[in-house]
């Protein structure tokens, strides 16, 4: 489902973000991508629904080598990963509804099946009391969830998360990679960026460590 | 419902939603293009009398053929039937002395008892001959003019082609500055129009990278920007337009108007109603081209 190939990623002012990466992810597979801060997670997972292209190498995510397709058709490659951001990105002067339907407009889905989607998956997660509400009125937990939502709302093949429990209690943590798990179950290939080593060692699955850029470890853990 | 149509709904509402969002810079970039288009559209007004002037005064033109003063009455024949052979002539009529001294005192009321005084009658008979449409250009007044000189009992041959030439030369200057300051003015409008979507699609940057993020194509994110741009366009070029007949009218019923030939010949009519419509055209594209200028950013996925 997703390959790197030697990938190196190098920003303008010299900084080394990845250093020679090759991996590959199952369609299917469940996998943690963890480091210290500043390893390079965000940076390999931007390369998935290229936000980053690499310096050198490649990366192929569903048979599409995303570094060199035309820019028309980046829209269509992002449409089949959902991205959690590390900080959401909720819009703040839209509803939890909003928020998450947002997406199905954006890929221009009949307006019914926007509305049905999006209640079915707020239902899904627990937010179906708060549809009215702005994120600025929802707890931390809560706007996680909408952050989960609105990537799931297009039936993604892919999900990424970026720190999906940074900021949230034990509690929590462990009932969002619950959900992880069940969307995973379904099918869906899940990456998730984090460096929570007791949840890794918890979840026991695949990991795939970065330092400095460079590959650490990868293999069931 | 279709795709296309989804698509051209959510450029509406989003549109719509846009220029409501923030009126006073919907109003600048509106008037920003109504006032360039004013201007070039009051040089159009001006340069379209002062053109249709011109083209009057050169139906008017008559080359005028001045026989010597020994033209036998053969001679004044043969020109006459060679006028009637002439493909380019439409009529030709026949001024005797007589008819010539007649007329000055008609003319020059003040000067009637000149001709007396310098003793008998000093004004020579001559042919108005009338040209046709098709032979109006230079080169074949030109043509023409010299082809009579040279016949027999022919003194002169003169036409007024300097004096409608210099005019012409005037109007296209008129024209070609109007252009330039209707030009530069468009320019100024332009940039004004294209900040303003700037200072919108920034105060809508967070909503912008998302939507880039979840999978929008840049049409769908460019597509509101361009048609609200339009429509500011579309509005500041009625309202150049409605501003110019105001104008026209005012100046219409003015006594000035009415005392001097002059504003006839500047402000006589209005435009052609396909000059006001590709008026407010041009600022529906003033607003698309200032849009895309400002936008090439900010789309891209």
């Amino acid at each position: 489902m997703i390959r790197f190939y030697h990938v190196t990623k190098k920003y303008s002012q010299g900084a080394m973000a990845l250093t020679d990466v090759s991996v590959h992810i199952e369609k299917g597979e469940f996998v943690f991508l963890t480091g210290p801060s500043g390893a390079g997670k965000t940076t390999f997972l931007k390369m998935i629904f290229r936000d980053e292209t690499p310096t050198s190498g490649q990366v192929v995510v569903n048979a599409q080598d995303v570094a060199t397709m035309p820019s028309r058709r980046i829209p269509y490659l992002r449409r089949q990963i959902g991205v959690v951001f590390q900080d959401f990105k909720l819009l703040p002067r839209k509803t939890v509804f909003e928020n998450v339907a947002f997406a199905t407009q954006v890929i221009g889905l009949p307006r019914r099946e926007q509305r049905g989607r999006t209640f079915r998956v707020l239902e899904m997660l627990g937010l179906n009391h708060r549809l009215h509400n702005y994120p600025e009125q929802v707890s931390g937990g809560e706007q996680q969830r909408m952050a989960i939502a609105r990537a799931l709302v297009n039936r993604p093949l892919i999900l990424l998360a970026d720190e999906p429990t940074g900021n949230l209690d034990p509690d929590l943590s462990q009932e969002i990679m619950g959900l992880f798990r069940d969307i995973n179950s379904h099918g869906t290939t899940i990456i998730i960026a984090t460096h929570d080593r007791d949840m890794i060692r918890r979840m026991g699955r695949r990991v795939i460590a970065l330092d400095h850029g460079r590959l650490a470890a990868a293999g069931a853990a | 419902m279709g795709r296309l149509l989804r698509a051209v709904r959510h450029c509406v509402n989003e549109a719509w939603d846009g220029l409501w969002r923030n009126p006073a810079l919907s109003l600048l970039s509106a008037a920003a293009i109504g006032i360039s288009l004013y201007v070039l559209g009051l040089f159009l007004l001006l340069v379209f009398n002062l053109n249709r002037f011109v083209e009057d005064l050169g139906r008017e033109t008559q080359v005028q053929v001045y026989l010597r003063e020994d033209a036998t009455p053969d001679q004044v024949r043969a020109l006459r039937a060679e006028f009637a052979s002439d493909p380019a002539i439409g009529a030709a009529l026949y001024v005797s002395k007589t008819d010539a001294r007649q007329r000055f005192k008609r003319d020059f009321p003040t000067l009637r008892d000149l001709p007396e005084r310098v003793g008998g009658n000093p004004f020579p008979a001559s042919f108005e001959v009338q040209i046709l449409d098709a032979f109006r250009d230079p080169e074949a007044l030109d043509r023409i003019a010299k082809s009579y000189q040279k016949a027999p009992g022919v003194e002169e041959v003169r036409y007024d082609r300097g004096w409608t030439e210099r005019l012409a030369g005037i109007v296209g200057l008129v024209q070609k500055g109007g252009y330039g300051i209707g030009a530069l003015l468009a320019f100024a409008a332009l940039v004004t129009v294209a900040a303003t979507v700037r200072l919108t699609v920034l105060a809508r940057r967070e909503e912008i990278e998302i939507m880039k993020l979840v999978g929008a194509t840049s049409g769908f994110i460019r597509g509101p920007f361009m048609l609200a741009a339009a429509a500011q366009g579309l509005a500041g070029g009625a309202l150049a337009v409605a501003g110019l007949l105001v104008s026209h009218r005012l100046v219409e019923r003015a006594e000035i108007f009415r005392a001097n030939p002059f504003m006839s010949i500047v402000a006589g009519r209005f435009l052609p109603a396909e000059a006001a419509l590709g008026l407010a055209a041009a600022g529906a594209a003033l607003g698309i081209v200032a849009a895309v200028l400002s936008l090439r950013r900010a789309g891209s996925v």
